[in-house]
């Protein structure tokens, strides 16, 4: 299965959440990789004021945010009236999703953009608003072929790796296989966030979870 | 909406005051923040007004919460920071950062166990009171009365944390404030979630049992009143004599603590630097806490303590050349302080996330990390999940 396959013949606006704008910064060239995309990106108000917050500072998620929004590679979008009640609707009822996700859903449930969200309960939720549309991943922004054609394999390829990495990206089950057979086995066994990763690697790295979220990788 | 209505006006404005109050934000600033009038904000704090939705997200924003955790219907809307300002305990920065750590933990925790379904057992004595009688006797009195509730004798107490947090069911937390933090320990009591403690994880082991005795000296006695104890408390109230000399009475009950001095003395034949780090060693306590112990019992001169200090004082180099090995205790609770999430609840984050119960958004603003940092703390558990699953399929 490819994962860039859904995004490919896809030219409407996508709506990025905060997960996706993390494993972006984390990546190393989410400035490069935003501009590589042929469609508008949106992020909800309420998701950059989420970043704006001080442990997004620390992380470097806000500077990140500013720059991509100074280099107008997104669009800031506030809530319009009608995504209102949806928003309301997620964040009030049980169970309930954080307003950056709900926003995130919200616009593109009205506007008809694709929402770009990894979390498994934000996912189900975009899932059953959206009455049939699946959100996109991360991971099909990453192997889009025009991010591919635009930062060369290597980079495409190092970029995955270092969203795995450090920004432990979540993927789908299914596209296992694929990333590892991407970025190698050897690097593979650097990316504890693989789902089942003790399955394929016998054992594991320990998880840093105090030191881990260290400045994100050079480009 | 159905959403807002649901919660009541009154109810909602009760949140509101109670998250305003937690981020230090006075009502007229939030007012100014948000142009309103601030009586119209104090009628939405009453419950007279109903609030806005985008009044809503405008006051989230200025006290730096969400809107989904002021109106998700799990959520745990503590208002420790108010409570402890009302009892004069906030005095500094250190005092409202360890109030905020202490509020922050207790709502997290409480909504993670709500979520999963888990029941807290409290095991609570009814509390004393110590409005008449003189408080020192009366500590020593609740103490032996306590330990005979609990049933667990005279004897020294080798883990008193576990006796606070499985045998009497109270809410536990170590965790590290600042370094240069005075704040020793924290109590509060509430219905809703219990008699919760704070103790300051940068101490060492024996300092923190005798934090946790005094803590629990206020949990028996004055259970409802909040307390913050600080290392550097020069006049000391009621309550605070009673819970410090409950906490050493607790710890090292006069009887069999007199006993087991006379026991060693009889050897020795006088106090020496060896009889205090034994004794200290048996009772878990501190060579200084066992001295001053001494000296309240009337089982040394007064000034023993002070006379120790001047004369070189007793040395940990000393106690190894004792004690040996066993001088060097464990305390498994600094590693855990050491972690941003305790194993507990980074235990039941992974749960509710795996559950689909709560999103990374809510859980990263629930327990106050980055969501990188939330997905290294459900990767781990996931990591060791894959382990245990593999060794049950063996099994099988």
């Amino acid at each position: 299965m490819s994962f860039s396959s859904s995004l490919v013949d896809f030219r409407d606006p996508l709506v990025l959440d905060a997960s996706v704008l993390v494993n972006l910064h984390a990546c190393g060239s989410g400035k490069r990789i935003l501009a590589a995309l042929p469609n508008a990106m949106v992020v909800p108000e309420i998701v950059a004021d989420e970043l704006k917050h001080e442990r997004s500072r620390r992380g470097g998620e806000y500077a990140f945010l500013d720059s991509i929004s100074a280099a107008g590679l997104i669009m800031i979008e506030s809530l319009a009236d009608t995504e209102d009640v949806v928003f309301r609707k997620l964040i009030a009822s049980s169970p309930s999703i954080d307003d950056g996700e709900a926003a995130t859903i919200a616009i593109a449930a009205y506007k008809r953009y694709l929402p770009v969200i990894d979390d498994r309960k934000g996912r189900t939720c975009a899932e059953l608003t959206l009455e049939g549309r699946t959100p996109a991943w991360s991971l099909e922004a990453f192997r889009h072929p025009a991010v591919i054609e635009a930062l060369g394999d290597e980079i495409a390829i190092r970029s995955l790796y270092f969203a795995l990495r450090k920004g432990r990206m979540q993927i789908p089950h299914e596209a296992l296989d694929e990333v590892i057979a991407l970025i190698g086995e050897d690097r593979a066994r650097d990316c504890t966030c693989l789902p089942k990763y003790r399955y394929r690697f016998g054992h594991s790295q320990s998880v840093d979870v105090d030191k881990d979220h260290s400045a994100h990788p050079s480009p | 909406m159905a959403d807002l209505n649901e919660i009541g006006a009154q109810e909602m404005g009760r949140r509101l005051r109670v998250a305003r109050e937690n981020a230090g934000v006075r009502q007229g600033e939030a007012a100014q923040i948000i142009g309103m009038s601030r009586p119209t904000l104090v009628s939405i704090e009453q419950g007279a007004r109903p609030v806005r939705i985008q009044e809503l997200q405008q006051l989230a924003r200025c006290y730096g919460i969400s809107v989904n955790a002021l109106l998700r219907r799990e959520a745990v809307h503590t208002d420790l920071v108010p409570r402890f300002r009302k009892a004069q305990q906030v005095e500094n920065t250190h005092t409202v950062e360890a109030v905020q750590l202490f509020n922050n933990l207790i709502k997290a925790d409480v909504e993670l166990e709500n979520l999963l379904g888990i029941h807290r057992r409290r095991n609570y004595p009814t509390a004393r009171g110590i409005h008449h009688g003189d408080v020192l006797s009366l500590a020593e009195k609740h103490a032996v009365e306590l330990r005979g509730w609990i049933g667990i004798g005279l004897g020294p107490i080798s883990d008193i944390f576990s006796l606070i947090e499985f045998g009497l069911g109270i809410r536990l937390y170590q965790r590290r404030l600042a370094s240069s933090s005075k704040v020793a320990g924290l109590f509060t009591f509430d219905e809703q979630v219990g008699a919760c403690i704070l103790l300051n994880a940068n101490h060492p082991l024996p300092r923190r049992v005798q934090s946790a005795g005094h803590e629990l000296g206020h949990f028996f006695g004055t259970r409802e009143t909040t307390e913050v104890l600080r290392e550097d408390e020069r006049f000391l109230s009621r309550d605070d004599r009673y819970a410090n000399a409950f906490g050493r009475a607790f710890v090292s009950p006069a009887d069999s603590f007199a006993e087991r001095f006379r026991q060693l003395k009889e050897i020795t034949g006088r106090t020496t630097r060896r009889l205090i780090i034994l004794l200290a060693h048996q009772y878990n306590i501190s060579r200084q806490a066992c001295v001053l112990r001494l000296e309240d019992l009337g089982l040394v001169k007064k000034g023993t303590w002070e006379w120790f200090e001047h004369n070189g004082g007793i040395t940990d180099q000393q106690a190894r050349e004792v004690l040996g090995s066993a001088a060097d205790r464990t305390d498994p609770v600094k590693s855990d302080a050491d972690r941003l999430v305790s194993h507990r609840t980074s235990l039941m984050a992974h749960a509710v996330w795996k559950r689909e119960l709560m999103s990374e958004g809510q859980l990263a603003e629930l327990l106050r990390v980055g969501r990188v940092e939330l997905r290294a703390i459900v990767d781990q558990i996931e990591l060791e999940q894959d382990e245990s699953d593999e060794f049950l399929k063996l099994l099988g």
